[in-house]
């Protein structure tokens, strides 16, 4: 807590005060916002006058100008008591151009019939609207704006997790903050709004509602407290088991009426006070709060379940996993379907959708936010599939997340992806972020510190008593090609400490490279093609594969979104077959059936409701294959049977076993399935998205061997080596165009398509566009306008031999460049969807007169165009 | 037989004989048809009830696997008319129609399905074993026979059978791999009648963890090492393998192990009892002391995170060199001593 403090004096921005009459009267632009972005609304800038003579000051002037605009700002205020003070607020033009501005407020009062004048001088900052599509990266805590912008992130945290106030209200308090407090927390959020960077704030009313201790901010200081009540209130509000007993991992019991209620009022509290500073531009909800929830049996959780169902509670229900696997063979008949009412499956359905109660107390929360946030606002919660396969997880939230660790094998990223991707399902509309934690822990990658100081390695001399290292290099690079090679709407990294350094014993910077790798990676790739990224949907597959909350709940081990066992082994076999597998949850089966899929790949299954068997036995009598494991639900005879290998107790003995199976599935696969984009080999996993008729393939290197950083230690390879493979596309006739190189590329014809070799770095990924007619230019059209109108109307085409826009999304980087050679607002990259990118300058009264030029490159082919404009205001 | 989706036959009498010679007809011509035309005819094939049955038992000798399993479960689907085609199946080249035919043969289990299941326990392929396995525990009740046969499975060449067999004979609330701890009639000093409502007064008057290092290990596959006496304190053990605990044994050994360490203890600190306190052990444990049984924890799987302690008050020896040892059971992933363990000497305030 006390390095959040410190973080937030840091970006206070405190303007000088002039003093004047006598030295009795000043005033200062204190208390509230200079930095705005270009077009928000309502911008206002705050002036406090400090009146220290003993009469009134009357009939007060304010006459506030701006460095380079002409015309000052008057206004009056109403007489400020002596000694006393009072505030005027003034407005603030945000239809300047971006830049800092000089502001000068003059003030002039009568006292005793005396003129007083006196006046305070400041900045005030205006920033550029950001561009549509921006690609979030996050930082998952916070950093140093330099660090921030060193590497590239996009967002980073703000801690607003103080709402015990909203817990004594029993309402909203509005402000949320205030005085010192507030000012400071605008202040922040200025400071990052400056720079570039949003927040996101961190709250946690589902955490702070039974807080073992409470922390209040009072004259510039956290104050902590502790007593009783506290203790009282944890006790009355915790989850209890069967006997009453509560829980040793405590987490609060939602069906409490007052927890719903209040997770809204924080969200109304700090929505309505901070919700519509542009730099704060997400709320990340109650997280990581699901792993400790459990069953709980207060009177109300027992009536809550028997209103729903009309049942108790079943007997066997005493663990949140469900029953046991020794519990199934004693209650599952032998061919392992089960009535889709079963009173078990029907207490663990309710439980974990609505009965444990998180999901509506993050949907009261989002609900609150929004009652004052601005449009673009987003909310989310991770690690949103820390729990069985069953959509709902995260409530309303706008973006569901989820943290994964990329040891020992980084296609686990994968898997977590795509379990947020069946997730979200459940809830139309809402988007998927991957986080990818930086930290590894020691304990599970590099355990043994060598006894001997010449056997370490230098990072284990240097830190020889941190937890948590850094990821490898090549592991980070891998995990980022991965998640991006899934419709991902933002990428998230956790591990300030292990990135950075700081003031951590435990999370230490153990490798150096990462970090230049990360900033590697986000300058050279989500920079430039983020926002057409942003764009392409996923492409339709037909292979899926099960994650069956009924057979989780029956005793089946499922992933819980820890990437372990074998559900997760089934989805690397999957990977390095290059099948590119859907994630699909029984709920996806019966609303959406499983029409479009081919293959249907059933890992750890061995209960399934009658409904959901009977849709999967009718897909398998369509002609529809069936992969099954020897778990499978014996009333279900598998097309094709891999049978779950025992671990292999080296990360390499383990690949290579999963390599295998990956290769007699494809063996097995041949006769039914074709692949629409392949390698030639399993080292090589490619994955595809489409927008149109446009696919855009990844092609990602886990080649990877034992190397000198941890690799000596045996858990992990966690170095990458070059690799080479071939890559196939059935699309004949079509032109590949490899977006990182900006070129088209050489390909050789096949019987049903094209190919071309391709090579790797560590860890590496690739990125192609492949379209059915070539780029043949790009052009930039600009609307025919008197010079004096400031709303200038550019579009950029991007266009195919014929002429028409290409019926893709293409990267293209578009300069806005004013008289002086300056870059203007709206200058970046974008993702022309269609071909197309509108762009409408609203020019600023301020901006220069003169010949304006828009130059487009577009980085497919590296094609460009310029097209020029005059304005004279 | 078992349950599932029962199609009465579309096709009777002549009808069905002609469709029945044309997906002959089809089924043998391959040439240029694809695998999943024929499935499709397969699939098609198992509407037809008994007029289908020739065509699907030729096609479970078809040299495409996907065709052999659409087969089988057309067959499994029409039941008793099919039973001695799914018998012959039993020995069919393909494990997935052995167990495909076995499990329509079974159905739920009943003692009748015994002949099959002890067949099925022989099959080379681990997973018809497996299966055979599951079924022969979910007869009601166990036989003799059942229980024999599950105690041969404990000994089978494939952990995940031992596992399997394990299991299900616990389930049966049969003892494991032979094994018949001797009872205990020791009280955990917070048991005690007289502390039992008082246990704030329990107070450690010293702790003595055990070194993580230093332990030798030995698996026991068949579950033999309680006989050869690996619990004595003078049992030589210097061929087994060096072991720490504080961490799972070696991959996902399912099966016994043994630990072993000796022990120095200082002089006696002033104490009432002691007690040995395992915080996890991955699954089930017995433990000596000085060649003593001093008590474990046998819960099943769910044990694996679950702390105990056992009284050890009579059989530790102060200011001497004590041996422990700790049989460990585990039946599915990785086991062992995983966490740490620790001698408490306890008094009373």
């Amino acid at each position: 807590m006390a390095r959040c403090w410190m973080v937030l004096f840091a970006a206070v921005l405190v303007c000088t005060p002039i003093f004047a009459g006598e030295g009795k009267v000043a005033a200062a632009i204190t208390g509230g916002r200079t930095v705005f972005q270009r077009m928000e609304p309502d911008a206002k800038v705050t002036l406090v006058v400090t009146n220290s003579l003993d009469q009134a000051l009357r009939t007060v002037r304010v006459s506030v100008t701006l460095e380079g605009v002409p015309a000052p700002i008057e206004t009056s205020m109403e007489d400020i008591p002596g000694p006393g003070s009072a505030r005027v607020e003034i407005p603030v033009d945000t239809g300047l151009k971006p830049g800092q501005y000089a502001i000068t407020a003059r003030f002039a009062g009568l006292a005793d019939d005396q003129m007083v004048r006196f006046e305070t001088k400041g900045k005030l900052t205006i920033v550029a609207r950001p561009l549509p599509m921006e690609f979030p990266v996050v930082l998952w805590g916070s950093a140093d704006i330099q660090n921030l912008k060193e590497i590239g992130f996009t967002h980073s945290h703000y801690w607003l997790a103080d709402h015990e106030p909203v817990w004594i209200a029993g309402e909203p308090v509005i402000p949320y903050r205030s005085g010192d407090h507030l000012a400071t927390s605008l202040a922040a959020l200025d400071n990052a709004l400056a720079a570039g960077i949003r927040h996101i704030a961190s709250v946690r009313p589902g955490v702070e509602a039974i807080p073992e201790v409470v922390w209040s901010y009072t004259n510039g200081q956290w104050e902590k407290h502790e007593g009783p009540e506290l203790k009282e209130r944890r006790a009355k509000y915790s989850r209890i088991d069967r006997d009453g007993k509560p829980y040793d991992r405590v987490n609060v019991c939602a069906l409490f009426p007052e927890i719903p209620v209040f997770s809204y009022n924080v969200g109304v509290s700090i929505g309505q006070t901070f919700g519509r500073h542009p730099a704060l531009d997400a709320a990340m909800i109650n997280t990581e709060v699901r792993d400790s929830s459990n069953l709980c049996f207060h009177p109300h959780d027992i009536e809550a379940y028997r209103a729903y169902s009309g049942r108790d509670i079943p007997s066997e229900a005493t663990s949140r996993n469900g029953i046991t696997a020794r519990q199934r063979a004693e209650i599952v008949p032998a061919g392992g379907i089960i009535a889709d009412d079963h009173p078990i499956l029907d207490y663990y359905r309710w439980f974990w959708t609505v009965g444990d109660g998180w999901n509506e107390l993050h949907t009261q929360l989002h609900r609150g936010f929004k009652t004052g946030t601005h449009d673009k606002f987003w909310t989310f919660f991770d690690p949103a599939v820390r729990v069985p396969p069953i959509w709902g997880s995260g409530g309303e939230v706008d973006v569901i997340s989820q943290w994964t660790y990329t040891y020992p094998d980084p296609p686990k990223i994968g898997l977590a992806t795509d379990e947020l991707f069946a997730m979200a399902e459940g809830r139309p509309g809402q988007r998927v972020m991957k986080m990818t934690q930086i930290i590894w822990y020691r304990n599970q990658t590099a355990p043994d510190l060598p006894e001997k100081e010449e056997d370490r390695a230098d990072w284990e001399k240097a830190e020889p008593k941190a937890e948590y290292i850094t990821i490898a290099p090549d592991h980070l690079r891998e995990a980022f090609w991965l998640k991006l090679s899934r419709p991902v709407h933002g990428i998230m990294y956790h591990g300030t400490g292990s990135l950075f350094g700081g003031e951590s014993h435990a999370y230490r910077p153990t490798n150096q490279e990462t970090r230049v790798v990360l900033a590697e990676l986000i300058h050279n790739v989500i920079q430039p093609l983020g926002p057409t990224l942003m764009q392409i949907p996923d492409a339709p597959t037909e292979i899926a594969m099960l994650e069956s909350f009924t057979s989780t709940i029956f005793g089946a081990t499922g992933t819980w979104g820890w990437g372990r066992g074998w559900v997760a082994d089934m989805h690397q076999v999957l990977q390095w077959a290059r099948l590119q597998p859907r994630i699909v949850y029984e709920e996806t089966i019966l609303r959406d059936g499983l029409d479009g899929i081919s293959v249907l790949v059933m890992p750890n299954c061995p209960v399934l409701t009658q409904s959901v068997y009977e849709r999967i036995a009718e897909f398998q009598r369509r002609g529809g294959v069936i992969v099954g494991d020897q778990h499978l639900a014996p009333a279900l005879v598998p097309d094709i049977m891999i049978r779950q290998p025992r671990t292999e107790s080296t990360p390499d003995a383990h690949k290579a076993a999963m390599q295998a199976l990956a290769a007699q599935l494809r063996t097995d696969l041949e006769a039914v399935h074709t692949w629409q984009v392949d390698s030639s080999d399993a080292e090589v996993i490619v994955r595809r998205r489409q927008y149109g008729q446009a696919e855009y393939l990844f092609a990602v290197n886990d080649k990877r061997t034992y190397g000198d950083y941890v690799g000596q230690h045996g858990r992990v390879m966690e170095k990458g080596l070059p690799h080479q493979a071939t890559l196939t596309v059935r699309r004949p006739g079509a032109t590949v165009y490899d977006l990182l190189e900006g070129r088209a590329i050489q390909t050789q014809e096949t019987s049903d398509g094209l190919q071309w070799e391709s090579s790797f770095g560590p860890g590496d990924g690739r990125l192609y566009m492949i379209v059915p007619q070539p780029i043949a230019a790009v052009r930039v059209d600009i609307a025919e306008r008197p010079p004096a109108d400031r709303a200038v109307r550019v579009r950029v085409n991007v266009v195919d031999p014929s002429g028409r826009t290409l019926a893709a999304v293409v990267p293209v980087q578009v300069e806005v460049v004013d008289p002086t050679g300056a870059t203007a607002e709206f200058s970046g990259h974008y993702g022309a969807r269609d071909g197309v990118v509108d762009l409408h300058l609203d020019l600023a009264a301020n901006d220069r007169a003169g010949d304006w030029a828009v130059r487009c490159r577009e980085l497919a082919s590296g094609r460009t165009a310029e097209a020029r404009f005059r304005y004279e205001p | 037989m078992m349950d599932g989706t029962k199609t009465s036959g579309r096709y009777g009498g002549f009808a069905g004989v002609i469709v029945v010679i044309v997906l002959l007809l089809a089924l043998g011509a391959s040439a240029g048809e694809s695998v999943a035309e024929r499935r499709a005819r397969v699939n098609e094939a198992a509407v037809l009830a008994s007029e289908s049955i020739a065509v699907l038992r030729q096609a479970l000798d078809d040299e495409n696997a996907l065709i052999r399993r659409a087969a089988i479960r057309a067959l499994a689907v029409l039941g008793d008319e099919a039973k001695v085609v799914l018998v012959v199946a039993l020995d069919n080249g393909d494990p997935v129609v052995r167990r495909a035919a076995l499990m329509a043969l079974v159905g739920e289990p009943t003692p009748a399905a015994v002949p099959y299941l002890a067949k099925a326990l022989a099959d080379g392929n681990v997973t018809l074993r497996q299966t055979a396995i599951e079924l022969l525990a979910a007869v009601k009740p166990p036989s003799d026979q059942i229980i024999d046969l599950l105690r041969q499975a404990q000994t089978d060449e494939s952990a995940q059978i031992q596992s399997a067999a394990i299991i299900a004979l616990r389930a049966q609330g049969e003892a494991t791999v032979a094994f018949h701890p001797p009872p205990r009639d020791t009280v955990l000093l917070r048991h005690r009648p007289d502390v039992v409502d008082h246990v704030n007064r329990i107070t450690v008057a010293q702790s003595i963890p055990l070194p993580a290092d230093g332990w030798r290990f030995r698996i026991d596959p068949a579950g033999e090492g309680h006989r050869q006496k690996w619990s004595e304190p003078d049992y030589d053990d210097a061929a087994w393998s060096e072991m720490s605990i504080e961490k799972p044994w070696m991959s996902e050994y399912v099966g016994v192990g043994w630990y072993r360490r000796d022990i120095e203890l200082p002089e006696p600190p002033g104490h009432i009892c002691v007690e040995l306190v395992f915080e996890g052990v991955d699954e089930s444990a017995w433990v000596w002391v000085n060649g003593v049984y001093v008590g474990g924890q046998d819960i099943g799987p769910d044990g694996w995170n679950q702390p105990f302690r056992v009284e050890v008050t009579q059989e530790l020896r102060w200011g001497a060199v004590n041996q422990i040892t700790v049989r460990v059971l585990n039946t599915a992933y990785a086991g062992g001593i995983w966490r740490p363990v620790r001698l408490e000497a306890l008094s009373l305030k």
